[in-house]
Order: C-alpha cells, then structure tokens, then sequence
C-alpha cells in the first residue's frame, strides 16, 4: 500500500497502559482504514506491551506516533529507553511512524533542534513551550516533516499562529470530576471533530474518554460508571456523552451487581427506537455482557467505551456518498 | 541567662532538630518493600540524612541495629501508629500464643472502616490503635463497625488518654494502654458481644475465594450465577447462616492470610523493630531471605 499522502485527521492520544494497548492492537484494522494517528505516551518501564503494538500497527501501515519523552508514569524523568528502542527497532523506517516529542516550558531550542536533526518526521507535542515564532522559523529551515500537536490549554492560539502547517488541536472534552457519583447524566463533549478546518487545523485530537489528567490506577470505585459518546445530528453534530452511573454510589463491595446497574441504564438509552447513540461493536458487547449478566471488570468496560468512541468518530469521519 | 542555662536550651534545640515524622517513614511498608525487592532502599537513605537522626544513631552499624536504634528514638519521641503495631506483633502473637494457633492482620476491611490490627486465635479481637498523634473523631462508628465483624474490640492507647477514652466507649469496649515504659497494661478486659455479630458484614470482609470455599462447606454445592450477580447471590446464602457460625468461619478461613509456618522461621531472625513487617507486608521466602541479608550489612552501605 502507497502511504505517501495519506494525511489522517483524528489523532486519539492514549496513555500506553494494559488496555489502552490492547485495544490499540485489537483495532488496528479500524484505525488504518480510518486513517487515524494513534498518540501513544509510554508510561510503564515495561516496554514489551508498547513494542508489540508498534510492530503490530506498523506492519498493517497504521500510522502512529510514539512519545520518546513521556511526562507521565515510570520514564517521567528518564525516556531515554524510549528512544533507544526506537532507535535499535528502526521504526522510522516507515512512513507510518512519528517520533512523538513533548515540548514544555523546561525545553530548550536546543533540544528541539537536535530531535529535528536527528529524525526526519517528528510530531512535536506543543505543552506550555513559549517560543513559538523562534521554533516556528527553525521548523521551517529544518527540512524534517513535523506535525504539530497542540494541548488546547497549554498552547494560546496566538502563539499557535505562528505556526505554518501540519496542525493537530486536542482538545480534552472529558470534563472530570473527582467522584464518579458526581457527573451529570449527559453533557457537551466537544465540538472539534466539526470545526477543526474552520478553526485553520489540519485535524484534532484528544483523551478519549479518560481526561487529559495521567492517573496510575483508579482505587475502588464507589460509583460504577460508564462514559459513552455520541454524535447528535440534531444539534449540528456536536458530541455529547453519558455517563451512566450505578445506583448505589457508597462502599466498595460489589463493583460487578453495580455495574450491571449502570449498564441496564446504558441498555435502556440504547434501545430507543431514536437513541443517538451509534450501534458499534462495542456497544453490542455492552448488550451481550447485560444478556449474560457477567461483569468482565473496570478496566475492559474503560476498553470497551474508548473502542466505542474510535468506532463512532470512525463513522462521522466516513466519506458519505 | 547563665552559661548553663543557655547550654542545655542549645541541647534542647539541637535535638528538636531531629524530624521526627521522617524517622517514623522508615518503618513504613514502602521502604520495607523496597529494601525485600530490591535490595536497596534510596529513599531510606533520604529520610534518614534529612531527618537528622545521624545525630543519634550511626549509619556504620548493621542495618538491623540501625533500625533497632531508630525504633529506639521512636519509642522514647514519637510514638506513632508502627510502634503500636509493633509492639502488639511482640508482646500478643509472639508471647501468650503461639503463631501455629494465632495470628495478626492489619488493615482489615470492617464495613466502612478498616481494621488497624485484628489477632486472630480461637476468636477474634479487634485493637483500634489511637496513638497520642492520633484523633477520637471517627472512634464512635469504627467501634460500631467492629462490633459487626469481630468478638472483642479493644482499643489501645497512651496513658494521658486513658480518662477521655473512658467518657467514649461502651463497657464491653476493652481498653490496654502502651505505658511510658513501654509496657501494654490492661485497663480494662473486652466483653465479647456476639449479639451483635451481622453476617453481611462479616461477609464483606472476606475475600470472593474465602466466602466461596465457607459456602461449598456449608451447602455441599454453590449455585452457578453470572459474575454480575455472583456477590447478591453468594451473600443472600451466607446470611442464612448463624452469626456465630459465620465469624468462627471467618477466623478459621482469615487465619490462612498468613503463613504460620514462614513466620515462625523467621521471627528469630528479624530484629525487634521490624518484628512487625511478618504482618504488615506480603513477602515471598525469596524476599524475606535478601531481607534479612541485607540487614545483616553495613546500613550505609546496604542502603546506597
């Protein structure tokens, strides 16, 4: 397959944690075809899981971009093997990879300058840097292809204007809240996905349903809840999500009775002749998990409703004859 | 001001200098997990330069004396929530009883609260351990608690709070004080009030394996259910049983968290002021044995 000139516009950034990998694997058919850039910052020292993925997308043409200098989780201060394993693996070598960079306030022009000479296509996380028309200038002498990934509350749209081309927004629409008992049941999500080209971006970016906030494990919970997006035609495209709580949200025993609380709510909004909400996959998996009454544990149903919101920007972003 | 005077308030001085939160640190499960898995513990080292306890003890002993003198500073400082525990692994399980028929859980879940020490022998006693740093705030509801789930409750403190502690808890409420010469002094002896024994309860503080294996032994088979309901189900079935049945068979299947056999192996080896971690800590023999080796090392040299 000729990848010259595949250009994606949805570029989902995951925390490269168990699931968030293996769904990454699972899905990669769906991410090819749909032209995302998967952004994964590794946060284990562990890299074995975040290799196989790799190879895995990589070998499929899946484009994807790999943070060599995570700010989260066990490499925090230290990526350097990260980028050995890039190195050594050669993963460059394919058009599909992008060496992914953080660049905040402690970056120096210096160390900018030295990954742009050292790889030839770079995806520079913009998260607090300040120098944008110094940066903007040596992006452009410098004959690497770079996209720009900007973290919306980190990067202030003028210094955003300075740069030329290749523009990624992410814009974290999960809007956390401390206790799961306390999200509303429906709220705005983002409307991004509609407006990025009015906005002057060449596509946008975000958390998924997990918050742009890193959070090694989640204790008990005592509020089972499952996020699901959706796409409201009726109001202009814009994504909302529900957030579909238990009934009981006190203690921390039984985590699987509440989860087949929170899901009969999710089942009930689904089988609406009008639901909004698109049958994926995932969502039928929802239905069959409800039908055998089985809980398969907090950290799939997260798997489960980050594979619904790639199926259903997979399917607004579908070219509609 | 005389000279004198002014000498010993330099003295004072010098020794209020020592942190003693930091000291108290080392006795932590992080560090003592650090120090079975890897040998080595940085942060130890941290806590120990800033803390200023260099003052009073030297990092040229064996580790192991090094923890015992810094137990020491505790003992006669600070006498935190560890020292407690410690002191009950010492003088109740490894004095009156023995650890084949007895044993101690920390951090047990009883209902909304969590069990600060549970010792386990034909019955169950609870110790809720309020050190002088702690509060009486919550004591009200975490008796309440307890009460549910286990026989005896009793709570431990210093001897300036025995009074107040009086005013607080009910008459079946026991009441041991850790004296000023470090001595565990019962005030008062705990009444079991198995009246108040609540079987739900009891069955939340068991583990899915623990309530299933009371069940099958019980009822001959457990019904198949699909995991989502596994929990209402399996508690429905275990509230038909007697309350008192229910917690004899909660300490026979708690007394199984712990190893009696690895405990007793290595009770002897470990210094006093660690005596607790045979508890506190999960530990394989593989890590139990570098443990020791490392103790045995020059601290200084076993920390780095």
């Amino acid at each position: 397959m000729n990848t010259q000139g595949r250009k994606g516009v949805y570029f989902p950034y995951f925390r490269g944690k168990q699931f968030e990998l293996i769904l990454l694997r699972e899905q990669q058919a769906l991410l090819a075809r749909s032209s995302f850039v998967p952004v994964i910052e590794p946060v284990t020292d562990s890299l074995n899981s975040v290799k196989k993925t790799l190879q895995s997308l990589l070998k499929s043409e899946t484009m994807v971009s790999l943070i060599i200098n995570p700010a989260n989780g066990d490499l925090k201060n230290d990526g350097s093997q990260v980028e050995r394993m890039v190195d050594e693996d050669k993963y460059v070598e394919s058009d599909c990879f992008y060496v992914g960079y953080i660049i905040d306030s402690t970056t120096t022009i210096d160390q900018i300058r030295a990954i742009l000479a050292k790889y030839t296509q770079v995806m520079l996380i913009h998260n607090g840097f300040a120098l944008g028309r110094e940066l903007s200038a040596i992006i452009d002498a410098s004959g690497c292809n770079v996209t720009n990934l900007f973290i919306e509350n980190q990067s202030p749209r003028l210094y955003r204007n300075h740069y030329k081309g290749n523009k990624i927004l992410n814009r974290d629409g999960f809007k956390k809240c401390f206790l799961n008992k306390e999200y509303p049941d429906v709220e705005s999500f983002s409307d991004l996905h509609c407006t990025y080209v009015d906005e002057g971006l060449d596509g946008f970016s975000d958390f998924l349903i997990n918050g742009s906030e890193y959070v090694e494990a989640g204790g008990p919970a005592s509020t089972v809840t499952i996020h699901l997006t959706f796409v409201d035609p009726e109001l202009d495209n814009q994504m909302f999500i529900y957030h579909f709580k238990s009934d009981r949200t006190e203690g921390i025993s039984d985590p699987g009775g509440k989860f087949l609380e929170a899901l009969s709510k999710l089942v009930n909004v689904v089988s609406l002749d009008n639901s909004k909400i698109l049958k994926t996959e995932a969502v039928k998996e929802y239905l069959q998990l409800f039908e055998q009454e089985h809980f398969p544990g907090l950290g799939y149903v997260k798997k489960l409703s980050m594979q619904h919101h790639l199926e259903t920007l997979s399917d607004f972003l579908r070219p509609k004859d | 001001m005389t000279y004198r005077h002014s000498m010993t308030m330099q003295k004072q001085a010098f020794h209020q200098s020592i942190n003693s939160q930091l000291v108290s640190r080392l006795f932590s499960s992080r560090i003592q997990n650090e120090l079975m898995i890897h040998g080595r513990s940085r942060s130890a080292l941290q806590y120990i330069k800033e803390s200023n306890i260099l003052s009073e003890v030297s990092l040229q002993l064996p580790l192991r004396d090094f923890f015992d003198s810094a137990y020491c500073y505790l003992k006669r400082n600070y006498r935190n929530e560890y020292v407690y525990k410690n002191v009950l692994a010492q003088k109740i399980v490894l004095g009156i009883h023995s650890l084949t028929t007895s044993t101690m859980l920390s951090e047990l879940r009883a209902g909304t609260s969590k069990a600060d020490v549970v010792v386990l022998n034909g019955t169950s006693t609870v110790y809720e351990i309020k050190s002088e740093l702690d509060s009486f705030a919550r004591l009200a509801s975490q008796i309440a608690s307890y009460q549910k789930v286990f026989d005896k409750v009793v709570v431990i403190t210093s001897e300036e709070r025995i009074a107040e502690l009086k005013t607080l808890v009910p008459p079946s409420v026991g009441i041991d004080v850790l004296t000023k010469r470090y001595q565990i002094h019962t005030e008062r002896g705990p009444v079991s009030s198995p009246e108040k024994l609540d079987q739900a309860m009891i069955f939340d503080t068991l583990r899915k394996e623990e309530y299933r294996e009371i069940l099958t032994k019980h009822f001959g088979s457990i019904p198949a259910v699909p995991n989502g309901r596994a929990y209402s189900v399996y508690k429905r079935l275990f509230c038909q049983l007697s309350p008192s049945v229910a917690h004899d068979e909660m300490v026979r299947i708690l007394k199984r968290r712990t190893d009696a056999q690895l405990l007793s192996m290595y009770k002897a080896q470990l210094p006093t002021s660690l005596l607790a971690s045979l508890f506190l800590i999960k530990f394989t023999q593989t890590q139990m044995r570098n443990f020791i080796a490392v103790l045995d090392r020059e601290a200084e040299v076993a920390l780095t």
